[in-house]
Order: C-alpha cells, then structure tokens, then sequence
C-alpha cells in the first residue's frame, strides 16, 4: 500500500523551490507588451481559432527552454561562451548579430506600448518613455539575479488581471477550449489562411525567443543548480512554459470574445483597452492596459 | 565578467534604448503592425538559434550522460522544419503581394 512519507515529500519541495525561478521568470518575460499585443492581434483578427497554436507553442517553448536550462546547469557554461567554443568566433557574431535586431525589435515595441499607455492615462508620453528608459538601465545595470527574480514573480500577479478580463467578457468557453484541439468555427477565405500563418508565427517568435535562450542559460548559471537537482530544474521548465500559456489563453480569448466576435479591427494601443470596455466593463479595460505596459 | 566586456554590454543596450526611443518619436508607427512585424522577424531566426542549440546538447564530449534523448531531438526537428516553412510563406507572401 502506498504511504505518504511526510519527510520525504516535505525534502523534494524544498529542492524544488530552491531550484524555483529561471524558466518560471523566463517564461513571464515572454509574455511583455510585444507578446500581449500579439496575442491580443491574433484574437482579434482572427477568433477562438488561433487558439489551436498554442499547445504546438507550448511543447516546443518547454523541449527548447530544457535544453537550454540543462545545457548551463550541465556544462556550467553561458550560451555565448559555449557557442563560441564550439562553433568559433564567425558563429558567435553571426547568432550576436540576430539576437540584437531581434532585441532591438522587441525594445521598440515595448517603448511604443509605453507611448501607448501614456496617451491612454493621459500623461506626456516623452517625459514618460524617458523615464522608463532610466529606470531600465538603471536595473539592468544595478539589479542582480535576485532583484530580476522578485520583480518577475511579483508581475506575474498582474497576469491575473488578465483572467478577470477575459471572464468578464462573457466568451463562449465550450468553443475557447475545443479550439484548443483543433482549429473550427471560422470562415475559412484565403485572406484567413494567410492572416493565421503570419500572425501564427509572430505567437510564435514572440513566446519562443531567440533572447530566452540566453535568459534562461544565463539564470541558470547564476543560480549555480547542482546536476544533481537537473530533475527539478526540468519540472520547472515545463511548469513555467504551461504557465505562460495558461496566461495567453486567456488574453486571446478577451479579444477574440469581444474585438473579433464584434469585427472591430484592432489598429491601436488604445483600441484594445477601449473596444474591451462596454464588453467587460471599465475596470477590465484599464486592468487590460495596465497588463499591457507590464 | 570583467568590467570592459559589461561597459560594451551596457553601451550596447543604452544604445538600442536610445534608438527605439527616436524610432518611436520620429515614425509614430502603430504597436500591433509593428509587433507582429517584429515577432515574425524573431521567429524567422529560430531555426538557426534551434539547430545550434541540438548541436549542443547532442553533443557526448560536452553533455555526457545528459545529451538529448530521440523524442527530444526529433520534436525539435520537426519544430525547427515547421517554422522554416512558415517563414518561407511569410516571406513570399510580403514580397510577391
């Protein structure tokens, strides 16, 4: 007969939150303004239907976030270094060279939802990107992994705000979740086809990222976790891409529900807070946006 | 890290801070069109970030015991084949209209 070792299992989850954090961290970067607004484009534009993405995304988020997780914690070694040892200096320009533009892509999106968000509250919008500017560097300069850490896990409690959105919008759940399994419900044109496979691979690009690869391989190596604990490293890194994904369920039904299912066109910032509020009243339009920014 | 190779760090990221912000003010450019744009654009560098990444950790002499298993390798394979063809879509799509 099956006992509960008390001591036993009190152990393991001490081990499990001591090796808690890189890839749960990792995975709620992913989901910045530049994931939001993707995910809210993809509801949107083209309904419950881009839901059937997100169980590929997940599995491939977590196989890729392992080998990267495993790969710092097993040669004890950042990505950068490795890649350059192994491959030389040429390959390691190369993948530097992609992994800045993409960077720089992502920066700009999340300044212009600053931009965004300013407008929205009303406050001037270039005294407000500078100053979130400052404050970046500023953290990235000063913050360690710890500080990354606490602001992270303390964000994602703003993603909650995201479940309450979507609930409020009413949606039709029976369909929301059989998307999940397979793509129906929609009217299938070319335009459509076309639209999904873009906006598809912008989901994506945008949760599985070139730039999370060195996160999470940077995380791990500062977080020095023993082989011995790689078990509990590789739960982790699983839990943390389902988590992820949990959160963009949720966000692409709040827009599909209401922007898509009313064929309001999604264009700007404001359009998403503005066009979700007579659907699920105000408080969940500015919880939206305020998710946005964060 | 020694303190040259975090000053270039540093520089580096002040400096794409720097850009996107006069990007922004200059082009006023809308933040769905752009994100999509964007994140496609990531998403076409996958493949190469993936195929290094198996060639890593298929590696013996640097993972040992821990290299990647069959399931493993082939599910990113197939990831990594998928999205190769999903970018070459995209990319026709946007320059043959």
């Amino acid at each position: 007969m099956f006992k509960f070792n008390f001591h036993q299992f009190k152990r393991r989850m001490l081990v499990f939150l001591a090796v808690f954090g890189p890839a749960t961290i990792t995975a709620m970067a992913d989901n910045d303004a530049a994931g939001v607004a993707t995910y809210s484009l993809g509801g949107a534009t083209l309904g419950y239907p881009i839901l059937f993405l997100l169980l590929a995304n997940t599995i491939t988020l977590a196989l890729t976030q392992e080998m990267g997780m495993r790969l710092a914690i097993v040669t004890r070694k950042g990505l950068g270094d490795l890649i350059r040892e192994q491959f030389g200096i040429r390959v390691a320009v190369f993948i530097f060279s992609a992994l800045a533009i993409a960077n720089l892509g992502t920066i700009i999106v999340d300044l212009a939802a600053v931009k965004t968000m300013a407008s929205m509250f009303h406050i001037p919008a270039i005294p407000a990107m500078l100053a979130v500017i400052a404050i970046t560097f500023l953290f990235v300069v000063r913050g360690g992994y710890r500080s990354t850490q606490n602001i992270m896990l303390f964000s994602a409690l703003f993603y909650v705000t995201y479940i309450i959105s979507a609930v409020r919008t009413r949606p039709d759940w029976g369909l929301a979740v059989s998307n999940l399994v397979f793509p129906h419900g929609m009217a299938v044109t070319a335009d459509y086809i076309k639209q999904y496979v873009i906006i598809g691979l912008g989901m994506l690009g945008t949760t599985i990222t070139p730039w999370g690869q060195f996160f999470i391989s940077s995380f791990a190596y500062d977080k020095q976790i023993d082989v011995a604990k790689l078990k509990y490293s590789q739960i982790e890194t699983y839990a943390g891409a389902i988590l992820t994904s949990f959160f963009t369920f949720f966000i692409i039904v709040a827009t599909a529900a209401t922007l898509f299912t009313h064929g309001i066109p999604l264009v700007s910032g404001e359009d998403a807070a503005i066009a979700i509020r007579p659907f699920a009243g105000n408080l969940a339009g500015i919880l939206f946006a305020v998710g946005i920014c964060l | 890290m020694s303190f040259t190779k975090s000053r270039t760090f540093y520089l580096l990221y002040i400096g794409q801070l720097v850009l996107a912000f006069f990007i922004i003010v200059a082009t006023g450019v809308s933040l769905f069109q752009l994100a999509v744009a964007t994140q496609v654009l990531n998403a076409l560098m996958l493949p190469f970030i993936f195929y290094y990444l198996l060639k890593l950790t298929d590696k013996r002499t640097l993972m040992g015991k821990y290299k990647n298993n069959a399931l493993q390798r082939y599910a990113v394979i197939i990831a990594a084949i998928f999205i190769s063809l999903a970018s070459l879509f995209v990319l026709a799509a946007t320059f043959f209209k």
